[in-house]
């Protein structure tokens, strides 16, 4: 007996060692361990044996039976470990697919280029002030020293609702609005929805305008030179050359046009500056005396300069669009690209 | 205006090249650009009628190229007809016509102009006529006052009174066409009729042809609102009413008709009539501005001393007598139109002194609170959530096509009905201001799908526009309007992809409202005649209604040829701003545990949601933390008429734990409340 459980050991051992899966190490844990195992086995029949013999082979079973216990505990555990390996290493994955996309959407080019605009001047400390889109002719124009019958009016070719109520050509009326309300000082921009009889691929009936204006005691066209040139580098890089020239506007006086450097030719002249190296950016202009008589100010005692800019124009400088209309037919793979 | 650089430089001896010549007008404030090799064009700004000429760019030029203007001279020999005895001119109306000179030709030959004359004007687009009228044109362009010439022969009694036309006068023009006049406009006219439209054109019936021998020769000085009102009026404008409507030059008025007398005589020979009549109706007198030095240097920023700026103002041929730190400055005749004020003068002097010498300055501010910024961040942060939610801004036009509101089938009192017209529109599809969002962003639908396009999610922060009295300004309203159509997203190999629908976007206001901290809200079926009447809502924050959501009307879909349904919310925007609180405040955070509890019931189909949580909530009062529909199924295991549905609710006591036989016992009082009122089946 002593003999065959020696024999016994080696069988079990080796099973164990063989073993290759979990289920084929729980086979030979039942085969050897189990309710009908052989071990188990040999020690329910111990009472078959000679009695002097009883208690030495129900020893050595017994530790023939922790043995294997152990042995298999171990090799459960190098196989679980090995299996766990396997399975990590099957578990790949192709990371050059697409992840689960929730694509953001986007705001219009103009939202862009108008808030870029509005931080800009939000820096310097301005306030943001709308006006309506619908307006009287004597804010869109009278008041702002367009007399009647004037050929300045011409310059804006006007949408009209009746003789007295038009679309607002340009965000300027705002300026008399907010005049009529407060005193002096006051920094104010008014983006807004400007509309004129025009269309073609540079020109849109509806499009966008920033206006600006400063009002104070001693506001001087200098002031107004320091101001815009500054918005030109934050607008458009740090080392834009910037130009004043000098024009007309009926509200101004002196009047500016501020041109950059067209940085596509560097100055040199090419098609987008139509050949002159400057690209037009902004009009300009110290507040005309009559403009401040029409809301009542003391042109003696305060002074102040305005300025404005078309949003389309710079967007379309900015990014390379050559079509304004595009702005307005909103096709999404327009969209997309900003 | 366009100018031949060669021209030019007959009258002024300028030595820039023409590039040169161009970037130093642009420098000081006459826009140019160069045509070709030998033109450029200037885009004379409306104050500056004085540089519409050769005589009056040169003049110009010479601010800034120290070259002297040549005058073209003229020297004739008069006939011995006295003009008074050929034509009696009168002004009747004064205000309209300041000044009006006149001469008399006999005996030209009318015929072809020389061909320099020919060049000269084809070059100005100006179409050479006979050796007369070219003249004209030629005198036009070189001194900037318009003239015209009459075939004195035809001119009824030899009488000519510049006159307002009478209602019912009417006047065949030199350009084949019929004006009728009214009393608001200015003629010529003979002893029978007009005989020209003031400042704008000529009539067929007077004008020189190859017959005529005897000519008047008309320079006058018109007022420019009338020629621009009556220019407006007869939709006829020309290089005339042009100039006129900008103010010509008083005293070219006498020196333009004397070179164009010379220039008719030595083209066309006959004999010019002695003397010359001149009408002044107002006495011209140059315009004396007083300049103040140190206003001068406030308003542009400089330190120009007195003989600083006399000496500019010398330049520009502005005669000043000094004072103390003050300069009276006499303006001529041809920038009276200009210069009339002290604010003009600066202008001129901060530019002739040069816009680049003035320092950049940085403004002294006197600090101040400013407004409420409230509105303008709600704004982007509106748009920034609604973009993070993958939404595209989109901005269509203002205008849309009055024959939408068929389209929509309005009901009369709806007040979408109002809308402004636009009496002179872009184009016939664009005839109103929009009163409803809906038609601009379905097109944009329909562009898109165009160029097959058909997934869209899109949102607009725009404006509507409702009229209201005749004279009174419309009802302006900011719309947050937002659409989505078509599939959610891509197919892709880990996601399927579905059509989106009315929970897509209802999702999206509540996460917005969430997000914006508005509480209360409330979706409540409803209707209008623009959605599908029982898959719309109207969006409630607390009893103000401010928007509507819901699937577009089908027949509007079939009426646009749509693909897919279109989901749509329209919401008031100062109404969703006014409903957003003020801050956040910190609720301590939950001490003791929740306990979880379903409820599952059968229900009839149109028992809404809503009114089942309503009840619940009722019934469970304040140890309600939340509720939330879990399952919904309508279909074969359940039977017609009935809906399954799963509402699962969290229970928390702010002040202990709450236990198993509390929580049983408002299920159970829930339970039965639902059976009572909606006779539901408890599942």
């Amino acid at each position: 007996m002593k003999e065959k459980l020696v024999e016994l050991e080696k069988l079990i051992l080796a099973d164990i060692e063989r073993a290759s899966t979990i289920s084929e190490l729980d086979n030979v844990r039942v085969k050897y361990l189990g309710r009908n195992g052989e071990l188990t086995s040999i020690l329910r029949e111990l009472g078959k044996l000679p009695s002097e013999e009883r208690p030495l082979i129900g020893k050595l079973t017994n530790d023939l039976k922790v043995k294997a216990q152990n042995a298999i505990d171990e090799k459960l555990a190098v196989l679980k470990e090995a299996e766990k390996r396997k399975g990590i290493e099957r578990e790949s994955i192709d990371v050059t697919l697409d992840g689960r996309r929730r694509p953001l959407g986007h705001l219009h080019p103009l939202t862009g280029v108008m808030c870029e605009i509005e931080d800009i001047f939000l820096k310097f400390g301005f306030e943001i002030v709308e006006g309506p889109e619908v307006e009287l002719d004597y804010y869109n124009f009278e008041a702002l020293n367009f007399p009647k019958d004037h050929p300045a009016r011409d310059m804006h070719d006007t949408f009209y609702i009746t003789d007295d109520i038009i679309l607002r050509t340009h965000t300027s009326p705002v300026q008399i609005r907010v005049m009529e309300n407060r005193k002096p000082p006051f920094q104010v921009i008014a983006p807004g929805r400007v509309y004129r009889c025009d269309a073609d691929i540079s020109h849109s009936p509806m499009f966008h305008q920033v206006e600006g204006f400063m009002v104070d005691k001693r506001v001087t066209f200098g002031d107004l030179k320091g101001v815009l040139s500054l918005f030109a580098r934050e607008m458009f890089g740090a080392k834009t050359k910037v130009r004043f020239r000098p024009s007309y506007f009926p509200f101004t006086e002196p009047s500016v046009e501020i041109d950059i450097e067209c940085s596509l030719c560097s100055g040199k002249g090419c098609k987008i500056c139509k050949g002159s190296g400057w690209l037009e950016i902004l009009g300009a202009g110290m507040i005309d005396p009559e403009v401040f008589r029409a809301v009542r100010y003391d042109s003696e005692r305060f002074s102040g300069f305005a300025f404005g800019m078309g949003v389309e124009r710079i967007a379309m400088l900015k990014f390379g669009i050559d079509d304004i209309r595009l702005f307005f037919e909103n096709d999404m793979s327009f969209l997309k690209q900003f | 205006m366009v100018f031949s650089y060669r021209y030019l430089k007959s009258y002024i001896n300028v030595k820039l090249s023409l590039p040169e010549l161009v970037s130093r007008l642009n420098v000081i404030g006459i826009e140019s650009r160069i045509v070709d090799k030998e033109t450029f064009e200037s885009e004379v700004s409306a104050n500056r009628s004085d540089c519409l000429s050769y005589v009056g760019l040169a003049r110009e030029i010479s601010v800034l190229s120290r070259a002297k203007v040549i005058s073209p001279k003229v020297k004739f020999k008069e006939g011995e007809e006295n003009v008074k005895d050929l034509v009696k001119i009168f002004i009747q109306d004064k205000k309209d016509c300041s000044r009006y000179m006149a001469r008399v030709i006999n005996n030209v030959k009318v015929s072809k102009s020389p061909s320099w004359l020919n060049e000269f004007l084809e070059l100005h687009g100006v179409r050479p006529v006979n050796n007369i009228v070219d003249v004209t044109n030629f005198v036009l362009l070189e001194y900037g006052q318009p003239l015209h010439a009459f075939d004195l022969s035809k001119i009824n009694g030899r009488m000519v009174f510049i006159r307002s036309a009478k209602s019912g006068e009417n006047i065949a023009a030199i350009n084949q066409q019929k004006y009728d006049l009214d009393d608001s406009m200015l003629v010529i006219a003979d002893a029978d009729k007009p005989i020209a439209i003031a400042g704008v054109m000529g009539g067929l019936e007077s004008e020189v042809n190859a017959n005529t021998s005897s000519i008047l020769l008309e320079s006058a000085f018109f007022k420019p609102e009338i020629v621009h009102r009556t220019s407006k009026k007869l939709n006829l404008k020309t290089d005339s009413s042009y100039r006129f409507e900008r103010q010509v030059d008083w005293d070219v008025v006498e020196v333009a008709l004397d070179r164009a007398a010379d220039l008719i005589h030595k083209l066309s020979g006959g004999a010019i009539a002695r003397g010359r009549v001149d009408l002044k109706a107002v006495k011209f007198t140059p315009k004396i501005v007083d300049l103040r030095i140190e206003r001068l240097n406030n308003i542009l920023g400089t330190g120009l001393k007195t003989e600083e700026v006399g000496a500019i103002l010398g330049k520009l041929g502005l005669v000043s007598k000094s004072g103390k730190n003050i300069l009276r400055v006499a303006v001529p005749s041809y920038r009276s139109g200009d210069l009339k004020r002290e604010i003009d003068l600066i202008e001129e002097v901060g530019r002739i002194y040069g816009y680049d010498e003035i320092k950049e300055t940085i403004p002294n501010r006197t600090p101040g609170v400013s407004n409420d910024e409230f509105e303008w961040r709600l704004e982007r942060r509106v748009k920034d959530i609604l973009v993070a939610r993958g939404m595209f801004e989109v901005i269509p036009y203002t205008f849309c096509h009055k024959d939408n509101l068929t389209k929509f089938s309005f009901k009369e009192n709806d007040s979408r009905c109002k809308v402004l017209e636009i009496s002179n529109p872009i184009s016939g599809e664009q005839d109103i201001l929009k009163s409803t969002v809906i038609p601009g962003l379905l097109e944009i639908v329909k562009r898109n799908s165009n160029v097959k396009n058909n997934n869209l999610q899109i949102f607009e922060l725009g404006k509507i526009f409702i009229a209201r009295e005749r004279n009174e300004l419309p009802d302006e309203k900011k719309i947050l309007a937002g659409l989505i159509t078509g599939f959610n997203q891509e197919k892709t190999w880990v996601e399927n992809n579905r059509l989106v629908d009315f929970f897509d976007l209802k999702g999206i206001l509540e996460d917005l409202f969430a997000n914006l901290g508005v509480e209360n809200c409330e979706f409540k079926a409803s209707s209008d005649c623009l959605y599908h009447p029982n898959k719309t809502a109207r969006i409630y924050i607390g009893q103000n209604e401010i928007g509507i959501l819901g699937e577009l009307h089908p027949d509007i879909k079939e009426k646009y040829e749509f693909v897919n349904p279109v989901y749509l919310f329209e919401i008031e925007w100062q109404k969703l701003l006014d409903s957003i609180p003020n801050g956040k405040k910190f609720v301590s955070l939950p001490r003791f545990p929740n306990v979880v509890r379903d409820i599952a019931l059968m229900v009839s189909k149109n028992i809404e949601a809503g009114k089942i949580l309503s009840l619940i909530k009722e019934n469970g009062g304040s140890l309600i933390e939340s509720l939330n529909v879990f399952d919904l199924y309508v279909g074969e295991q359940i039977p017609e008429g009935l809906k399954s549905l799963a509402v699962s609710i969290s229970y928390r006591h702010q002040e202990r734990t709450l236990t198993d036989d509390e929580v049983e016992s408002i299920q159970q009082k829930i339970k039965s409340a639902l059976i009572e009122k909606f006779q539901v089946k408890i599942r």
